[in-house]
């Protein structure tokens, strides 16, 4: 969380493609400017972005919550008043990013559960403003049809964990912060890493998850 | 209506049950957590009645109803599937303290005679009895007695009494004094005419109804304060307290409710064992009542509480 998107760039790059075009070996400067020898800026930076997604996938499965929590607890995100934390007609679109929810609250701090659409039918009857709950559908959080325990409104609290793609203006000004928790960055590259040279099945979930379960 | 905790409201209950098994709020035992608080505190106050039924016992003021009705004007309807009759223009509108009571209806040249078998609603009850209309039919005239054939009665429809346990009532009127209870028989055979009997009231507890008499003297029943033991109250919100004593007994329902609730969700570690800390809760809670209970009996109760 205080290593820079430059400098994890520049990791990358001087692993899997350490010279630009010119043959020369890229340094801060020209990290995320210049293209090198095998891959051009914007595809490096895919690659990168990719691996963080799929590391955050493979956490998801296989680590318990309580352990993911502090594992990761640099992307958890919070929405307070405004999008992505409105209902409208019932539905709140989850943010660009997402990952897996957390808690979804309303400003007077009550708990209403996110749960799966699985369980719908079950649920149904139990539905009360003094149990309010909300189903995982798609890429939305959704009220149950007709229900009026979770009103429309833009002050819901929504925490969740997130991993947003840097862009290249996050690789260039040399200020923009890698949220992944700092014990996890070499994981990170290795990831990015094997993406890049397209080892065994090119899945960034599966290459995650071999990651992490190698301990 | 106090609830019996002072500690435990519903949510510090819950939240305790979810955090001992690592889990969440985001899944179907949330949502059930009422319904599945209920059955919890509900199953160990009937587990353990024998010590905590004195906590349960609640006064309710009752009035038997002696008063007959008659229709006004106008008709009614006999739905013959359901046996409902139903007249709008009574006199008075007909009551829970109805039911037991003999009514007669007209239907056009034909009259029927029955038995209130239950109460549907101000304008509407159900009629037991032989020969009452085979096919829906409009009804002239309703005529209801005032009482039972066989007396009063005081229903006890409404009344969420504790029934699985020894049921322990108590009536008291402000007619007399000399309120006595017994069995059904022996209320069939009592005297009211009978000198003995001149200033007391009689009554029998006979499933939904508690049946009385009265002595000669007696111009009416007074009225009556029933103790009866009632079952806990339920859950309906979050800031609700817990209705059963603080102490062993809170730590018994929360076993039971997170069995409940493993019942409903995967677990992320296994439910912890919590056997010894029940055997040594249930036991410590007879002592101190002054009470005995067996090994076996323990035994047998932490297996239906996990």
């Amino acid at each position: 969380m205080a290593v820079t998107v430059r400098s994890q760039v520049l990791k990358l790059a001087l692993r899997v493609d350490p010279r630009t075009k010119a043959q020369v070996e890229f340094v801060g400067a020209t990290i995320g400017t210049v293209a090198g020898n095998r891959f051009a800026a914007q595809r490096l930076l895919d690659i990168y972005n990719e691996a963080r997604v799929g590391l955050a996938g493979a956490i998801r499965v296989l680590m318990p919550p309580e352990k993911r929590a502090t594992v990761i607890s640099g992307l958890i995100l919070r929405s307070t008043s405004g999008a992505p934390s409105t209902f409208t007609s019932g539905v709140l679109t989850l943010p660009a990013g997402f990952i897996d929810h957390i808690a979804l609250r309303t400003s007077a701090d009550v708990d209403i559960p996110i749960l799966p659409s699985s369980v719908l039918q079950i649920a149904s009857r139990h539905d009360a403003a003094a149990n309010p709950f909300v189903f995982r559908e798609g890429g939305t959080l959704k009220v149950l049809p007709g229900s009026t325990s979770v009103p429309d409104a833009s002050d819901y609290e929504f925490w969740y964990y997130g991993v947003t793609d840097f862009t290249l203006t996050d690789v260039t000004n040399g200020t923009s912060l890698e949220t992944y928790n700092d014990d996890l960055l070499p994981r990170l590259l290795n990831i990015a890493e094997r993406i890049a040279n397209a080892q065994g099945n090119y899945d960034p979930n599966a290459i995650a998850f071999d990651e992490i379960q190698k301990g | 209506m106090a609830s019996l905790s002072r500690d435990w409201t519903a949510k510090r209950f819950f939240q305790h049950a979810l955090s001992e098994l690592s889990l969440d709020p985001n899944n179907i035992a949330s949502v059930q957590r009422f319904e599945l608080m209920d059955q919890a505190v509900s199953a160990v106050a009937s587990m353990f009645y024998d010590l905590v039924s004195n906590s349960y016992l609640t006064a309710v003021t009752i009035l038997p109803d002696t008063t007959g009705r008659y229709s006004n004007s106008g008709t009614g309807t006999w739905v013959a599937a359901t046996k409902t009759l139903t007249f709008v223009d009574m006199n008075t509108d007909f009551g829970s303290g109805d039911v037991g009571k003999t009514i007669v209806f007209r239907v056009g040249a034909l009259v029927y005679i029955g038995q209130v078998a239950s109460f549907v609603g101000i304008d509407a009850v159900t009629v037991d009895g032989h020969n009452l209309p085979a096919a829906d039919v409009t009804v002239d005239y309703v005529l209801l007695s005032s009482s039972t054939p066989t007396g009063n009665n005081i229903t006890l429809n409404g009344l969420r009494m504790m029934r699985t346990a020894a049921i322990k009532l108590v009536l008291a009127s402000t007619e007399s004094e000399n309120v006595v209870p017994m069995s059904e028989e022996e209320l069939n055979g009592w005297q009211n005419g009978a000198p003995k009997n001149n200033g007391r009231i009689a009554w029998a507890y006979t499933g939904e109804f508690i049946n009385l008499r009265k002595g000669a003297d007696l111009t009416t029943y007074g009225t009556f304060t029933l103790t009866y033991p009632r079952v806990p109250y339920a859950i309906t919100a979050d800031t609700d307290y817990l209705d059963l004593p603080d102490g062993a007994l809170i730590d018994i329902a929360l076993a039971k409710l997170e069995s409940l609730i493993s019942n409903r969700v995967t677990l992320p570690k296994p439910m912890p064992d919590k056997s010894t800390e029940l055997r040594g809760a249930i036991d410590s809670l007879y002592r101190s009542a002054g009470k005995e209970i067996s090994q076996e009996l323990i035994t047998s109760k932490i297996k239906s509480l996990l």
